[in-house]
């Protein structure tokens, strides 16, 4: 845990040195709060602050995680602390820990945004409730940026990362409850997202209207099995191969 | 046994109590088991069985008996408490309560899983010994109906392993994971090599490859690869470009899995972190990413060192002090080089791991690392150096091996490296230099030639029966970097 905190400490660091990569992720969301918020207003704006936090938390799995490791998987430092004592569990730990800072941080940016702008502040402890939701449901999409991380080549990361993190998004209404007359058809696409079905838990904590949907629970989680072994296959083929 | 076992014996009997409160049981599966005599006499047997099943080996009585008997009992009692613990969560709990829904298969084949993945993630063990384990430990679960079945099996097994490998860290706290050095699921021998601390012994190599084969697609990088670094040497693995070096060196430190084979790095497998405690390395490449400061690559290096020194003694020893608070990746190809060589020191290594640590560097730099590695080694150290720079290999190396096109084809001192072949220099003036026999190699500039000869008379004898015309005749040693030619560049 120590070890992990160094890590986590010295990547924080470098990363909140670097603007090109800070100031983007903890001012891209609230911005796109802003931008979109006002067409959006209609929805409830708990259901605002939601969706926006939850496409703040994917801006940071895809991209600290999965672009993150995809570019640093090459470089010779990364090669180098895999030579410290320090373990594979304890390095992702490190990873979590920073990617947790910034995450914190541009959900904060979000939340300031919504509470400011829009009035979207849920009481208290649906505020508690609502953070344990994005925290645990942020899993399966750390899981996927790190299984992304391993299989997609540095050169591909920001491109693919940019291709999927719009779609799962958009088609996942984070920004927006699908309109009623949409086609059955699509409907049901959207509702097979993973991000779909986070928003989907989101969005009955953060109006309590409705009942916790439990098949989109059951989904998340194996979403998350999928996403574990697109990262642990990812790990083991990039160590067998890379690097010479 | 030591204040922070006992705490942790503790916490293990809290989860333990809690996990066979909430537990809902079992019903045993043969009732005739039942009793707890021959519930613990099942357990035992399982132990017993799982161990020989996934050991592949007999435990000697002798090493055991040999052990220091207050150490074995302290230790076995830990391993038990630990091995409740873990009762009481996979089989107590998972298992108990998996048993109404999916059925006793069931819930044994779930319970199993569980456990393997846990155990494979936490200590990295090819998940069969897992799976072999859990299902003996929760089927002894299911026949009794009694916890005490697979604590005792679970307990015994542990036992049995931490028995052989009887090294603290292995007794104390990683229950299956003993099984790791005392070779379980690999055929070496059982060896009290695992009995002893990280530390190398001086009569074992501090580090190992063993037929290593290691291919990348369809390009064999190394191809069989036998070699080993001692305590207190310096070993130059030598080779042209391509030739496996820095393949060896990365499997060496456990950045890369040997296809086939195996690596040793302080007496078990590098990929363990622990492995690395007192392991220092200069990679091939050096650079750092931008945004990262001097000053935060010590200290992020440091930490895994603790109480060993300070940022700045290590960039003093370097002459990089000044550089402390600059961005690491701002910094000159030479002092990136320096910076990498002082975090390989960083934290009082015992071996060194140098992939061109020179390369860029100045000749003052050169000379003062290559001082340090000098004495390093007199010290006790041992370095594994790769360099293209066979000056440096004559000033230092007491071992040369050298690799080429993934097979190594020389391992020797420097002067029977240099002597290899018997290889003799001669140098002369001549219009051309004619075919002839025993040629290793030929070196032409101008009317100036230097020829690798196997046999110098015989060369000359048959240089004046041409009738060439020749002058300024000499004769010489071969150099070290001749011998490397030669070797390098002709079938072994």
């Amino acid at each position: 845990m120590r070890l992990a905190l160094a890590h986590a400490r010295a990547e924080t660091l470098q990363l909140a040195r670097y603007p090109a990569y800070a100031i983007p992720t903890l001012a891209l969301p609230a911005l796109l709060l802003l931008f979109l918020g006002r067409r959006l207003q209609d929805d409830e704006p708990e259901r605002l602050l939601a969706g926006f936090a939850a496409t703040a938390l994917l801006t940071v799995t895809l991209f600290q995680f999965g672009v993150g490791i995809a570019l640093s998987r090459e470089t010779p430092w990364e090669a180098y602390l895999r030579t410290l004592p320090i373990s594979v569990g304890e390095r992702l730990l490190g990873r979590v820990f920073s990617a947790g800072v910034f995450a914190a941080g541009t959900v904060a940016v979000v939340t300031v945004v919504a509470a400011l702008v829009y009035d979207a502040l849920p009481s208290p402890a649906r505020l508690v409730v609502l953070a344990v939701a994005l925290v645990v449901g942020c899993v399966p999409f750390a899981l996927l940026g790190i299984g992304l991380g391993y299989w997609l080549p540095p050169r591909a990361a920001v491109p693919l990362a940019n291709l999927l993190f719009v779609p799962l998004v958009v088609t996942g209404a984070f920004w927006a409850r699908p309109p009623e007359e949409i086609p059955r058809a699509a409907d049901l696409g959207s509702q097979l997202l993973p991000t779909r079905s986070w928003m989907e838990i989101l969005d009955a904590i953060a109006t309590g209207e409705d009942p916790l949907p439990r098949h989109h629970v059951a989904a998340l989680a194996a979403w998350g099995a999928v996403f574990f072994v697109l990262a642990w296959w990812g790990y083991r083929r990039d160590e067998g191969e890379r690097f010479r | 046994m030591r204040a922070h076992a006992w705490g942790r014996a503790l916490a293990w009997a809290a989860v333990t109590a809690m996990a066979v409160a909430a537990s809902p049981g079992v019903d045993a599966l043969d009732p005739t088991l039942a009793g707890l005599g021959d519930a613990l006499a099942l357990g035992l047997l399982a132990g017993a069985a799982a161990f020989g099943l996934v050991a592949r080996r007999r435990l000697a009585v002798s090493d055991v008996i040999a052990l220091p008997p207050r150490r074995l009992v302290a230790r076995s009692l830990v391993l038990t408490a630990k091995s409740a613990q873990e009762e009481a969560l996979w089989r107590a709990l998972l298992l108990g309560l998996l048993v109404e829904p999916v059925g006793r298969i069931g819930a044994l084949l779930g319970s199993t899983a569980a456990f393997a993945a846990a155990h494979v993630r936490r200590q990295g063990r090819s998940a069969s010994t897992h799976l072999v384990t859990g299902a003996t430990f929760g089927a002894a679960y299911l026949l009794t109906g009694r916890l005490w079945s697979a604590i005792t099996a679970h307990a015994t097994f542990n036992v049995m392993v931490g028995a052989g490998a009887m090294s603290e860290e292995d007794m104390a706290v990683s229950d299956n994971g003993g099984a790791r050095r005392s070779g379980i699921a690999s055929a070496a021998s059982f060896d009290r090599r695992s009995m002893r601390d990280a530390r190398p012994q001086s009569a074992e190599p501090v580090a190992r490859l063993e037929g290593v084969v290691k291919s990348f697609g369809s390009a064999r990088a190394l191809d069989g690869v036998d070699v080993h670094l001692d305590a207190a040497e310096i070993l130059a693995l030598l080779g042209p470009n391509g030739a496996g070096k820095s393949t060896a060196v990365a499997i060496l430190l456990g950045l890369r899995r040997p296809d086939r084979g195996e690596a040793t790095l302080m007496g078990g497998d590098p990929r363990e972190a622990r492995r690395r405690r007192r392991v220092g390395a200069v990679l091939q490449d050096v650079s750092f990413p931008p945004g990262l400061r001097v000053r935060a690559a010590v200290e992020l290096v440091l930490a895994h060192h603790p109480g060993t020194c300070t940022p700045e003694e290590v960039l003093a020893s370097l002459g990089l002090e000044e550089q402390i608070d600059r961005d690491a990746a701002g910094l000159s190809g030479g002092q990136r080089r320096r910076l990498a060589v002082a975090l390989a020191l960083a934290g009082d290594p015992r071996v060194l791991f140098l992939d061109e640590p020179t390369a860029g560097m100045d000749a003052a730099g050169r000379r003062d690392l290559l001082a340090r590695l000098v004495s390093f080694a007199d010290t006790g150290g041992s370095v594994l150096l790769t360099t293209q720079r066979l000056d440096e290999v004559e000033q230092i190396a007491s071992r040369v091996a050298v690799l080429t096109a993934g097979r190594i084809v020389l391992d020797a001192t420097v002067p029977e490296m240099r002597a290899h072949g018997g290889f003799a220099r001669v140098a002369f003036r001549a219009g051309t230099v004619p075919r002839l026999p025993g040629v290793v190699s030929v070196e032409t500039r101008g009317d100036a030639h230097v020829v690798l000869v196997e046999d110098a008379d015989v060369f000359i004898a048959e240089l004046v029966r041409t009738g060439l015309a020749f002058h300024e005749l000499e004769v010489s040693r071969a150099r070290l970097e001749d011998a490397f030619v030669a070797l390098t560049t002709r079938p072994p």
